[in-house]
């Protein structure tokens, strides 16, 4: 019997049957691929599961001799060739630092050191690849030792904004001499209004310093997003003294603030932030008269009497329902 | 008797070919093109994981706008799959866009809500809202009353209401995986460019198991249509949609699930009221921004983060759905006409624009006219049916071969159909595909360009029968 690959050598068979005879082929080779690729993924995900679980009830055991004199140590770092079981170490030790406190993460992060975990993570830093230089970072913030700060103060120097914004927030919880309120500066361009990180880095520094190195840097940086950015922080921490810096804020003319923004702080303010709300209440901006009524009727309940005509002929239907509902409030 | 002459029909067999070379070798390079961004995410993914799990400190806050009209059979699931999401800091507006049924009724019952005054930035849109609440079990979700205005509508009063720089615009028929919002949220951590908008991946949830507002257990429908469209979504999203991201010509981020900056949606002056197409005209007016003002930025596409949706399960209202769908990108593709074949924007201007302009709107119509060309010499003994029987394999065979491409990359990179019995479902139905279902979408398309040409710019309504949820979880509910 003369089989199809004789035949195209033969040319008996046309181009368009060739095609078909090796499409063919090729679909009978992927499904068999696909079939062999879920087999190999099902077995390698039972078996990392099965380490991690042997791996956890090891450093549960470490842990819980610790009272003897000789603890043993159970957990041994495996050879490099076996990745698998690196990975699943690796990701045990960070899994129980995350979820663990007080000595139990310490001596937990004291492992993760002792099996030179974070050696690697260090070696990771210095990788050309960005995201390999993220997950090196990344892991030693993690550990929040002050051992690393020198590679935190260096890595804050990286080209990757994310990966020095990292090491930024890994050193601003450290009491360290390399972190200083000059820091501030080196925030600069890297910031994303979006982070969250800047809420972090900003209480991070504020429990260590105080929010006057802030609202120093606040006063003389000439962006003025970098300014907004920084101010909208404060508006989150939600402390009397941040309300304090915010109504300090608020008396300043000489330095804009974006409509959003002074909305922002108006509704940050506390009921015990005395400031004077007029200029806001004639605000050009709709927000910011509705934030100002909102808080002048909720704090004190009392509308300037010279600004009530204004206020209850406002085109803003926002900032009307407000004064109907106060008007209704007081005349109840 | 010829009904061609043979000149004539040799041209339309070449012209024939040729577009179905043309067109099968852009799905192939795209298929190329997906696995080799796919490779390059794996590198990254375990340290975006690692962030996304760990640490809060670079998720940034994100507003869930989710417009709802006559959805009174999902709603509920829907917002409580939102409430469940794991995600350091983000809030939920459902805005109930003037339904008549008892949408509204069922979320004050459900997530007790009572009356609130929120202050809202109506920029955007100027339609009445009859009211806003606030839940008292879960303070993070908000509900916005508001007069029907359509989708696009609807989302705009929504990011007046929203208080975050980044939102995310979610269909109210759709469940999104616990991890979806910290996964479409990672390429907001790559500071390289502006990240405009991300969207990740749909996937049809009809047949799976639903518990507590979430796909418990990952299974094949039953319905055929469905089952066919969990072929086509899986090829379009991780095929088609990677590849086009590789050249950061991403057009189209699913209404079902985006996220978007704010401040470049408001920018652009926010979604196109009346729109059939939000999404991607959206999407096509962002890139035009940005192009045309030279801001560096990026639209990005994200295959991991999954989004569960209901899809049509009778002829009537898939056929529906994908008229309409045509009839959006018709729109669409007027509205973006100065782009086309303009240097200025780019490889969007110059290639992807005129692939969607020919292949998928005009596709239909070339697919129609071949083949009743091809069928009518056949009938005049002008064709050799043999051959044509050939070309005919040729093609369904070219069309498996994508589809099998695609499921092996959702096997390798994803795994959600992951026992060797769905596969072989999915395969076999793959085989099957271009014999009967895609020759009704292409008549559904072709509908949807005949409505469009005639003027017809209604959103139709599509039949939801609720998702199949867990025994025990209703019997916990009762």
């Amino acid at each position: 019997m003369i089989s199809n690959i004789e035949l195209i050598k033969n040319g008996m068979i046309t181009w368009i049957e060739r095609i078909v005879f090796y499409q063919l082929y090729l679909v009978a080779f992927l499904a068999v691929l696909t079939i062999g690729l879920m087999s190999f993924r099902k077995k390698r995900e039972r078996r990392l599961e099965n380490l991690k679980s042997e791996y956890a009830d090891l450093f549960i055991n470490e842990l819980l001799n610790q009272g003897d004199a000789t603890p043993p140590l159970l957990l041994k770092r495996p050879s490099k060739y076996k990745w698998l079981a690196e990975a699943a170490l690796q990701e045990t030790l960070l899994t129980q630092i995350n979820s663990l406190s007080g000595s139990e993460k310490t001596y937990a992060v004291k492992r993760y050191i002792e099996l030179n975990y974070a050696k690697d993570d260090i070696e990771l830093c210095i990788s050309l690849r960005w995201w390999k230089r993220l997950e090196g970072i990344s892991h030693l913030n993690t550990l929040k030792e002050s051992s690393f700060a020198r590679v935190f103060n260096y890595m804050r120097k990286d080209s990757n904004a994310l990966i020095s914004l990292y090491s930024l927030l890994g050193l601003s919880s450290l009491r360290h001499p390399f972190n200083t309120p000059k820091l501030f500066d080196t925030l600069g361009e890297k910031v994303h209004p979006q982070d969250n990180i800047l809420l972090e880095i900003t209480q991070n520094w504020s429990n260590l310093f105080g929010l006057e190195p802030l609202v120093e840097f606040i006063q003389r940086t000439p962006s003025v997003e970098l300014r907004n950015t920084f101010v909208a922080a404060i508006c989150q921490l939600k402390t009397p003294e941040s309300a304090a810096v915010i109504a300090g804020f608020l008396h300043q003319t000489s330095k804009p603030f974006s409509a959003d923004l002074i909305a922002e702080m108006i509704h940050s303010l506390r009921d015990l932030a005395d400031i004077d709300m007029q200029p806001y209440l004639q605000h050009e901006s709709e927000l910011v008269r509705q934030r100002a009524l909102e808080f002048v009727t909720g704090s004190f309940g009392v509308i300037p009497a010279h600004l009530i005509e204004a206020i209850r002929l406002d085109p803003s239907p926002g900032v009307r329902r407000i004064y109907e509902e106060w008007a209704e409030r007081s005349a109840a | 008797m010829n009904f061609f002459s043979d000149s004539a029909m040799e041209w339309i067999a070449l012209a024939s070919i040729v577009y179905f070379f043309i067109v099968n070798t852009i799905y192939l390079l795209l298929l190329m093109a997906s696995v080799w961004a796919l490779s390059d995410q794996v590198k990254k993914k375990p340290v975006l994981n690692y962030l996304n799990q760990n640490d809060s400190a670079f998720a940034p806050s994100i507003s869930i706008l989710a417009p709802a009209y006559n959805e009174q059979e999902t709603v509920v699931d829907s917002i409580k799959s939102f409430l469940m999401l794991e995600y350091p800091s983000f809030e939920i507006i459902a805005i109930n866009d003037g339904s008549t049924d008892e949408t509204l009724q069922r979320l004050i019952n459900n997530f007790g809500l009572e009356k609130i005054n929120p202050i809202y930035d109506g920029s955007l849109s100027e339609t009445e809202v009859r009211g806003a609440y606030q839940s008292k079990i879960h303070p993070q979700l908000k509900v916005i009353d508001k007069k029907n205005g359509g989708k696009a509508d609807a989302l705009n009063v929504g990011i007046g209401f929203s208080r975050y720089d980044i939102f995310c615009a979610v269909d109210s028929d759709s469940l999104l995986e616990k991890d979806a919002l910290s996964k479409v949220a990672a390429p907001f951590l790559d500071r390289s460019t502006e990240v405009v908008a991300s969207g990740g991946t749909v996937r049809i949830a009809n047949g799976s198991r639903i518990k507590f507002g979430r796909v418990d257990q990952v299974k094949l429908p039953k319905n055929l249509l469905a089952l066919m469209q969990v072929i086509e979504y899986t090829r379009a999203f991780l095929c088609g949609r990677i590849g086009w991201n590789v050249f950061n010509s991403t057009l189209v981020i699913s209404g079902a699930f985006g996220l978007f900056s704010k401040k470049a949606v408001k920018a652009v002056g926010g979604y196109t009221p009346r729109c059939i197409g939000e999404d991607m005209e959206l999407v096509i007016r962002l890139h035009q921004y940005h192009r045309f003002h030279q801001i560096p930025y990026s639209i990005v596409f994200v295959p991991d983060p999954v989004c569960w949706t209901e899809a049509p399960s009778d002829l009537a209202s898939l056929g529906k759905q994908r008229d309409r769908w045509q009839r959006g990108l018709a729109d669409t593709l007027v509205r973006s006409r100065k782009m086309f074949l303009n240097p200025r924007y780019g490889f969007i201007g110059l290639v992807a624009l005129p692939y969607f302009l020919i292949v998928e709107l005009l596709g239909p119509l070339i697919e129609v006219l071949a083949v009743s060309l091809i069928l009518i010499s056949l009938v005049f003994g002008q064709l050799d049916s043999k051959l044509l029987f050939e070309f005919f394999v040729v093609s369904i065979l070219y069309g498996t071969i994508l589809s099998i491409g695609s499921l092996i990359i959702e096997e390798v990179f994803f795994s959600k159909y992951n026992k060797v019995r769905q596969f072989g479902t999915l395969f076999l139905m793959g085989i099957f595909e271009s014999i009967w279902y895609r020759p009704l979408t292409t008549f559904w398309r072709l509908r949807g360009l005949y409505k469009y040409v005639r003027g017809d710019h209604t959103w139709g309504q599509i039949n939801r029968t609720g998702f199949k949820k867990d025994r025990s979880q209703n019997s916990d509910a009762a």
